[in-house]
Protein backbone atom coordinates (compact mmCIF):
# COMPACT_ATOMS: atom_id res chain seq x y z
CA UNK A 1 0.00 0.00 0.00
CA UNK A 2 2.78 2.13 0.63
CA UNK A 3 4.49 2.29 -2.62
CA UNK A 4 1.67 3.11 -4.74
CA UNK A 5 0.40 5.93 -2.39
CA UNK A 6 4.13 7.38 -2.59
CA UNK A 7 4.03 7.37 -6.06
CA UNK A 8 0.90 8.92 -6.64
CA UNK A 9 2.45 11.46 -4.11
CA UNK A 10 4.74 11.56 -5.91
CA UNK A 11 3.12 12.51 -8.80
CA UNK A 12 0.96 14.88 -7.55
CA UNK A 13 3.44 16.57 -5.94
CA UNK A 14 5.16 17.12 -9.65
CA UNK A 15 1.70 18.63 -10.76
CA UNK A 16 1.39 20.85 -7.54
CA UNK A 17 5.29 22.10 -8.48
CA UNK A 18 4.22 22.82 -12.05
CA UNK A 19 0.96 24.38 -11.30
CA UNK A 20 1.94 26.96 -8.36
CA UNK A 21 5.94 27.38 -9.02
CA UNK A 22 5.63 31.10 -9.09
CA UNK A 23 2.71 31.74 -6.83
CA UNK A 24 3.69 29.94 -3.32
CA UNK A 25 6.80 28.96 -1.80
CA UNK A 26 6.28 25.04 -1.63
CA UNK A 27 9.41 21.57 -1.47
CA UNK A 28 10.10 19.75 -3.79
CA UNK A 29 6.95 17.48 -2.95
CA UNK A 30 8.09 14.12 -5.07
CA UNK A 31 11.94 14.16 -4.34
CA UNK A 32 10.75 14.21 -0.07
CA UNK A 33 8.53 11.00 -0.69
CA UNK A 34 10.72 9.46 -2.79
CA UNK A 35 13.94 10.18 -0.82
CA UNK A 36 11.56 9.30 2.15
CA UNK A 37 10.80 6.07 0.91
CA UNK A 38 14.53 4.95 0.32
CA UNK A 39 15.32 5.89 3.44
CA UNK A 40 12.87 3.87 5.26
CA UNK A 41 13.81 0.51 3.83
CA UNK A 42 16.86 0.74 1.30
CA UNK A 43 15.47 -2.10 -0.66
CA UNK A 44 12.80 0.86 -2.24
CA UNK A 45 15.08 2.25 -4.89
CA UNK A 46 13.30 -0.43 -7.91
CA UNK A 47 10.75 1.93 -7.82
CA UNK A 48 11.95 4.88 -6.45
CA UNK A 49 14.49 5.13 -9.03
CA UNK A 50 12.68 5.31 -11.94
CA UNK A 51 10.33 7.61 -10.58
CA UNK A 52 12.62 10.10 -10.32
CA UNK A 53 14.18 9.90 -13.60
CA UNK A 54 10.24 10.59 -14.11
CA UNK A 55 10.50 13.67 -11.92
CA UNK A 56 13.63 14.93 -13.57
CA UNK A 57 12.32 15.07 -17.16
CA UNK A 58 9.05 16.62 -16.33
CA UNK A 59 10.85 19.66 -13.68
CA UNK A 60 14.34 19.76 -15.47
CA UNK A 61 14.08 18.28 -18.84
CA UNK A 62 16.96 16.25 -18.32
CA UNK A 63 17.71 12.97 -16.38
CA UNK A 64 21.08 14.08 -15.04
CA UNK A 65 19.82 16.59 -12.39
CA UNK A 66 18.37 14.81 -8.88
CA UNK A 67 18.64 11.01 -10.48
CA UNK A 68 22.98 10.61 -10.15
CA UNK A 69 22.62 11.91 -6.63
CA UNK A 70 20.07 9.60 -6.19
CA UNK A 71 21.31 6.38 -7.37
CA UNK A 72 24.50 7.00 -5.08
CA UNK A 73 21.75 6.96 -2.20
CA UNK A 74 20.99 2.86 -2.09
CA UNK A 75 25.27 2.74 -1.87
CA UNK A 76 25.85 4.81 0.31
CA UNK A 77 22.96 3.08 2.45
CA UNK A 78 24.52 -0.49 1.97
CA UNK A 79 28.24 1.23 2.45
CA UNK A 80 27.51 3.11 6.22
CA UNK A 81 24.83 0.32 7.41
CA UNK A 82 27.83 -2.27 6.65
CA UNK A 83 30.37 0.04 8.35
CA UNK A 84 28.55 2.03 11.13
CA UNK A 85 25.33 -0.29 11.34
CA UNK A 86 21.39 1.33 10.37
CA UNK A 87 21.45 4.73 12.26
CA UNK A 88 19.72 8.00 12.25
CA UNK A 89 23.12 10.51 11.74
CA UNK A 90 24.28 8.71 8.17
CA UNK A 91 21.18 9.08 7.08
CA UNK A 92 20.53 12.45 7.78
CA UNK A 93 23.84 12.75 6.17
CA UNK A 94 22.79 11.00 2.94
CA UNK A 95 19.15 12.90 2.93
CA UNK A 96 21.77 16.29 2.96
CA UNK A 97 23.00 15.26 0.40
CA UNK A 98 21.25 14.08 -2.16
CA UNK A 99 18.47 17.50 -1.20
CA UNK A 100 21.58 20.13 -1.74
CA UNK A 101 21.44 19.48 -5.74
CA UNK A 102 18.47 21.50 -5.85
CA UNK A 103 20.46 24.43 -4.52
CA UNK A 104 23.20 24.14 -7.69
CA UNK A 105 19.66 23.52 -9.65
CA UNK A 106 18.59 27.27 -9.14
CA UNK A 107 15.89 26.16 -6.65
CA UNK A 108 14.92 28.72 -3.81
CA UNK A 109 16.87 27.89 -0.56
CA UNK A 110 13.27 28.08 1.12
CA UNK A 111 12.06 25.00 -1.08
CA UNK A 112 15.30 23.02 -0.41
CA UNK A 113 14.72 23.84 3.52
CA UNK A 114 11.29 22.82 3.26
CA UNK A 115 12.53 19.61 0.78
CA UNK A 116 14.66 18.58 4.14
CA UNK A 117 12.08 19.00 6.82
CA UNK A 118 9.31 17.08 4.98
CA UNK A 119 11.68 14.40 3.72
CA UNK A 120 12.84 14.04 7.56
CA UNK A 121 9.10 13.69 8.38
CA UNK A 122 7.97 11.60 5.64
CA UNK A 123 10.63 9.51 6.62
CA UNK A 124 10.20 8.87 10.22
CA UNK A 125 5.88 8.29 9.24
CA UNK A 126 7.60 5.89 6.80
CA UNK A 127 9.29 4.14 9.06
CA UNK A 128 6.95 3.58 11.36
CA UNK A 129 4.50 2.18 9.13
CA UNK A 130 6.80 -0.40 8.06
CA UNK A 131 7.96 -1.09 11.72
CA UNK A 132 3.86 -1.80 12.64
CA UNK A 133 3.34 -3.80 9.65
CA UNK A 134 6.08 -6.02 10.63
CA UNK B 1 10.79 13.28 -23.50
CA UNK B 2 10.55 16.11 -20.58
CA UNK B 3 8.67 18.44 -23.07
CA UNK B 4 6.27 15.52 -23.55
CA UNK B 5 6.07 14.75 -19.91
CA UNK B 6 4.90 18.32 -19.16
CA UNK B 7 2.43 18.30 -22.11
CA UNK B 8 0.90 14.93 -20.56
CA UNK B 9 0.55 16.32 -16.88
CA UNK B 10 -1.17 19.70 -18.82
CA UNK B 11 -5.08 18.46 -18.78
CA UNK B 12 -4.09 17.73 -14.55
CA UNK B 13 -2.21 21.10 -14.05
CA UNK B 14 -5.70 22.62 -15.51
CA UNK B 15 -7.89 20.57 -13.18
CA UNK B 16 -5.51 21.53 -10.07
CA UNK B 17 -5.95 24.95 -11.17
CA UNK B 18 -9.97 24.57 -11.30
CA UNK B 19 -10.81 25.44 -7.86
CA UNK B 20 -8.61 28.68 -8.07
CA UNK B 21 -9.87 29.68 -11.43
CA UNK B 22 -13.45 28.97 -9.56
CA UNK B 23 -12.51 31.35 -7.03
CA UNK B 24 -11.53 33.83 -8.83
CA UNK B 25 -14.67 34.21 -10.82
CA UNK B 26 -17.05 33.97 -7.71
CA UNK B 27 -15.17 36.86 -6.18
CA UNK B 28 -15.06 38.79 -9.34
CA UNK B 29 -19.09 38.22 -9.39
CA UNK B 30 -19.35 39.42 -6.19
CA UNK B 31 -17.41 42.49 -6.92
CA UNK B 32 -19.32 45.85 -6.28
CA UNK B 33 -21.95 46.65 -8.86
CA UNK B 34 -20.72 50.49 -9.17
CA UNK B 35 -17.58 49.71 -9.27
CA UNK B 36 -18.28 47.29 -12.58
CA UNK B 37 -20.10 50.30 -14.02
CA UNK B 38 -16.74 52.14 -13.73
CA UNK B 39 -14.85 49.91 -15.12
CA UNK B 40 -17.38 49.88 -18.31
CA UNK B 41 -16.95 53.64 -18.44
CA UNK B 42 -13.66 53.62 -18.22
CA UNK B 43 -13.17 50.23 -20.53
CA UNK B 44 -15.71 52.24 -23.71
CA UNK B 45 -13.37 55.55 -23.15
CA UNK B 46 -10.27 53.28 -23.68
CA UNK B 47 -11.97 51.44 -26.92
CA UNK B 48 -12.76 54.69 -28.23
CA UNK B 49 -9.38 55.60 -28.10
CA UNK B 50 -7.94 52.30 -29.52
CA UNK B 51 -10.26 52.72 -32.23
CA UNK B 52 -8.54 55.87 -32.79
CA UNK B 53 -5.36 54.40 -32.45
CA UNK B 54 -5.79 51.51 -34.26
CA UNK B 55 -7.23 53.46 -37.23
CA UNK B 56 -3.49 55.56 -37.24
CA UNK B 57 -1.65 52.38 -36.90
CA UNK B 58 -3.14 51.08 -40.09
CA UNK B 59 -2.59 54.45 -41.47
CA UNK B 60 1.52 53.98 -40.35
CA UNK B 61 1.24 50.43 -41.64
CA UNK B 62 0.02 51.26 -45.00
CA UNK B 63 2.56 54.24 -45.31
CA UNK B 64 5.13 51.60 -44.35
CA UNK B 65 4.14 49.08 -46.48
CA UNK B 66 4.92 51.92 -49.31
CA UNK B 67 7.82 53.09 -48.26
CA UNK B 68 9.44 49.38 -48.11
CA UNK B 69 8.53 48.75 -51.73
CA UNK B 70 9.70 51.97 -52.58
CA UNK B 71 13.05 51.73 -50.35
CA UNK B 72 13.36 47.72 -51.76
CA UNK B 73 13.12 46.10 -48.32
CA UNK B 74 12.74 42.87 -46.97
CA UNK B 75 9.04 42.21 -45.26
CA UNK B 76 9.59 42.09 -42.11
CA UNK B 77 5.77 41.29 -41.34
CA UNK B 78 4.98 37.80 -41.53
CA UNK B 79 4.27 36.56 -38.06
CA UNK B 80 0.45 35.66 -36.54
CA UNK B 81 0.29 36.63 -33.38
CA UNK B 82 -1.68 35.41 -30.81
CA UNK B 83 -1.82 35.35 -26.38
CA UNK B 84 -1.68 31.92 -24.03
CA UNK B 85 -2.52 31.52 -21.01
CA UNK B 86 0.38 30.50 -18.81
CA UNK B 87 -0.45 27.12 -17.49
CA UNK B 88 2.39 25.73 -15.42
CA UNK B 89 6.66 26.71 -14.70
CA UNK B 90 9.24 24.51 -13.49
CA UNK B 91 10.16 25.36 -10.42
CA UNK B 92 13.66 26.74 -10.58
CA UNK B 93 14.00 30.43 -9.48
CA UNK B 94 14.31 31.97 -12.68
CA UNK B 95 11.18 29.38 -14.37
CA UNK B 96 13.79 28.03 -17.39
CA UNK B 97 10.73 26.59 -18.40
CA UNK B 98 6.86 27.15 -19.13
CA UNK B 99 3.67 25.30 -19.92
CA UNK B 100 0.94 27.17 -22.20
CA UNK B 101 -2.39 26.41 -22.74
CA UNK B 102 -2.63 27.59 -26.43
CA UNK B 103 -3.94 26.20 -29.61
CA UNK B 104 -2.05 28.05 -32.01
CA UNK B 105 1.20 27.32 -31.12
CA UNK B 106 3.59 25.10 -33.54
CA UNK B 107 7.38 24.25 -32.38
CA UNK B 108 10.00 27.05 -33.05
CA UNK B 109 7.05 29.89 -32.27
CA UNK B 110 8.62 32.92 -30.62
CA UNK B 111 7.29 33.64 -26.91
CA UNK B 112 7.01 37.22 -25.97
CA UNK B 113 6.00 38.80 -22.99
CA UNK B 114 5.08 42.32 -22.57
CA UNK B 115 8.41 43.23 -21.79
CA UNK B 116 10.55 41.61 -24.29
CA UNK B 117 11.60 37.88 -25.89
CA UNK B 118 11.08 35.00 -23.57
CA UNK B 119 11.34 31.99 -25.56
CA UNK B 120 10.41 29.43 -28.10
CA UNK B 121 7.61 26.77 -28.58
CA UNK B 122 9.80 23.47 -27.84
CA UNK B 123 6.95 21.30 -28.20
CA UNK B 124 3.36 21.67 -29.01
CA UNK B 125 0.06 19.67 -29.44
CA UNK B 126 -3.49 20.78 -29.80
CA UNK B 127 -3.83 22.28 -26.66
CA UNK B 128 -0.69 23.34 -24.84
CA UNK B 129 2.93 24.15 -25.37
CA UNK B 130 6.32 23.25 -23.95
CA UNK B 131 8.08 26.72 -24.11
CA UNK B 132 12.16 26.84 -23.61
CA UNK B 133 13.06 30.39 -22.46
CA UNK B 134 16.22 32.09 -23.63
CA UNK B 135 17.78 31.06 -20.16
CA UNK B 136 18.30 27.65 -21.29
CA UNK B 137 21.87 26.90 -22.24
CA UNK B 138 20.31 25.32 -25.78
CA UNK B 139 18.67 28.75 -27.06
CA UNK B 140 21.19 31.60 -28.48
CA UNK B 141 19.30 34.57 -29.69
CA UNK B 142 21.29 36.76 -32.22
CA UNK B 143 21.14 40.19 -31.14
CA UNK B 144 22.25 43.77 -31.83
CA UNK B 145 22.34 47.33 -30.02
CA UNK B 146 19.81 49.75 -32.13
CA UNK B 147 21.57 51.89 -34.34
CA UNK B 148 24.85 50.52 -33.87
CA UNK B 149 26.68 47.75 -36.12
CA UNK B 150 26.90 45.15 -33.05
CA UNK B 151 26.01 41.75 -34.00
CA UNK B 152 26.09 39.42 -30.93
CA UNK B 153 24.61 36.38 -29.53
CA UNK B 154 22.86 35.97 -26.63
CA UNK B 155 23.16 32.68 -24.31
CA UNK B 156 20.97 31.62 -21.60
CA UNK B 157 23.45 29.66 -18.55
CA UNK B 158 20.34 28.73 -16.11
CA UNK B 159 19.76 32.49 -14.09
CA UNK B 160 21.56 35.01 -15.89
CA UNK B 161 22.81 35.54 -20.06
CA UNK B 162 25.80 35.59 -21.23
CA UNK B 163 26.69 37.93 -24.58
CA UNK B 164 28.91 36.55 -27.26
CA UNK B 165 31.12 38.29 -29.75
CA UNK B 166 31.33 41.75 -28.39
CA UNK B 167 34.29 43.44 -29.26
CA UNK B 168 35.85 45.31 -26.11
CA UNK B 169 36.26 48.65 -28.41
CA UNK B 170 32.60 48.53 -29.13
CA UNK B 171 31.19 47.41 -25.93
CA UNK B 172 27.76 48.90 -25.11
CA UNK B 173 26.94 51.16 -21.71
CA UNK B 174 25.88 48.88 -18.79
CA UNK B 175 22.18 48.71 -18.89
CA UNK B 176 21.80 48.71 -22.84
CA UNK B 177 19.03 47.01 -23.82
CA UNK B 178 19.90 44.20 -26.70
CA UNK B 179 17.42 43.43 -29.20
CA UNK B 180 16.73 40.97 -31.67
CA UNK B 181 18.13 41.47 -34.93
CA UNK B 182 16.51 38.87 -37.13
CA UNK B 183 19.60 37.19 -38.32
CA UNK B 184 18.75 33.65 -39.01
CA UNK B 185 15.15 34.14 -39.40
CA UNK B 186 13.78 32.37 -36.49
CA UNK B 187 13.11 35.62 -34.01
CA UNK B 188 11.39 38.71 -35.55
CA UNK B 189 13.76 41.94 -35.57
CA UNK B 190 13.34 44.92 -33.20
CA UNK B 191 12.26 42.53 -29.88
CA UNK B 192 14.00 43.44 -26.76
CA UNK B 193 16.17 40.30 -24.97
CA UNK B 194 18.72 41.38 -22.44
CA UNK B 195 19.66 44.29 -20.32
CA UNK B 196 23.84 44.44 -20.06
CA UNK B 197 24.44 44.10 -16.50
CA UNK B 198 28.19 43.58 -16.54
CA UNK B 199 31.08 44.02 -19.13
CA UNK B 200 35.05 42.17 -18.29
CA UNK B 201 37.68 42.86 -20.21
CA UNK B 202 39.20 39.91 -21.08
CA UNK B 203 43.31 40.47 -21.69
CA UNK B 204 44.85 39.15 -24.71
CA UNK B 205 40.63 38.28 -26.07
CA UNK B 206 39.07 40.23 -28.80
CA UNK B 207 35.33 40.12 -27.22
CA UNK B 208 34.58 40.74 -23.47
CA UNK B 209 32.58 39.10 -21.14
CA UNK B 210 29.32 40.30 -21.02
CA UNK B 211 26.87 39.25 -18.81
CA UNK B 212 23.25 40.09 -18.96
CA UNK B 213 19.81 39.99 -17.85
CA UNK B 214 16.35 39.18 -19.51
CA UNK B 215 14.43 41.94 -20.17
CA UNK B 216 11.03 40.03 -19.86
CA UNK B 217 10.41 38.64 -16.67
CA UNK B 218 7.94 36.17 -17.18
CA UNK B 219 7.68 34.47 -13.79
CA UNK B 220 5.01 36.51 -12.87
CA UNK B 221 3.14 36.67 -15.71
CA UNK B 222 -0.21 35.03 -16.77
CA UNK B 223 -0.41 35.97 -20.21
CA UNK B 224 2.36 36.03 -22.91
CA UNK B 225 2.03 36.33 -26.47
CA UNK B 226 3.08 33.41 -29.30
CA UNK B 227 4.48 34.56 -32.93
CA UNK B 228 3.89 32.20 -35.27
CA UNK B 229 5.57 32.42 -38.95
CA UNK B 230 3.50 32.80 -41.76
CA UNK B 231 3.46 29.61 -44.32
CA UNK B 232 5.42 32.17 -46.69
CA UNK B 233 7.77 33.16 -44.14
CA UNK B 234 8.39 29.40 -43.14
CA UNK B 235 9.29 28.19 -47.30
CA UNK B 236 11.24 31.55 -47.85
CA UNK B 237 12.96 30.56 -44.85
CA UNK B 238 13.98 27.29 -45.87
CA UNK B 239 14.48 28.47 -49.35
CA UNK B 240 17.05 30.95 -48.39
CA UNK B 241 18.38 27.83 -46.18
CA UNK B 242 18.24 29.70 -42.93
CA UNK B 243 19.11 27.45 -39.96
CA UNK B 244 17.54 27.72 -36.43
CA UNK B 245 20.01 28.97 -33.77
CA UNK B 246 18.89 27.09 -31.03
CA UNK B 247 20.12 23.52 -30.48
CA UNK B 248 18.30 21.04 -28.81
CA UNK B 249 20.02 18.56 -26.81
Amino acid sequence: MMIPLTLLLAVIGIIFNLSFASSIMQPDWALAFLLAAILAHRQHWRWVLPMILIHDFALFWNGLAIFPWMVLAPLLLIWSDAQLGPAVPQRTAILTFVTVPMLWLNWPAEAWVLTWLLSFCAWYLMTQVRLESA
Amino acid sequence: MGQQINLGLAPLISTLQTPANWWEAARLWFVDNALLQSQLIEAQRQLEQQAALIQQTQNLKDENMQLRSLLKLANVQGYHWHTAQVLGRSPDKKSQHLILQTNHAVPDSVVVSREGLVGLVDIANAHSAAVRTILDASIAVPVTLPDSSLAALVRGQGNHLLVDFVPINEAPPLDSILQTSGAGGLFPSGIPVARITRITPIPGEVFAKVEAEPTSHWQRERWLAIASRTSEQTEAADENGLTRLSVKP
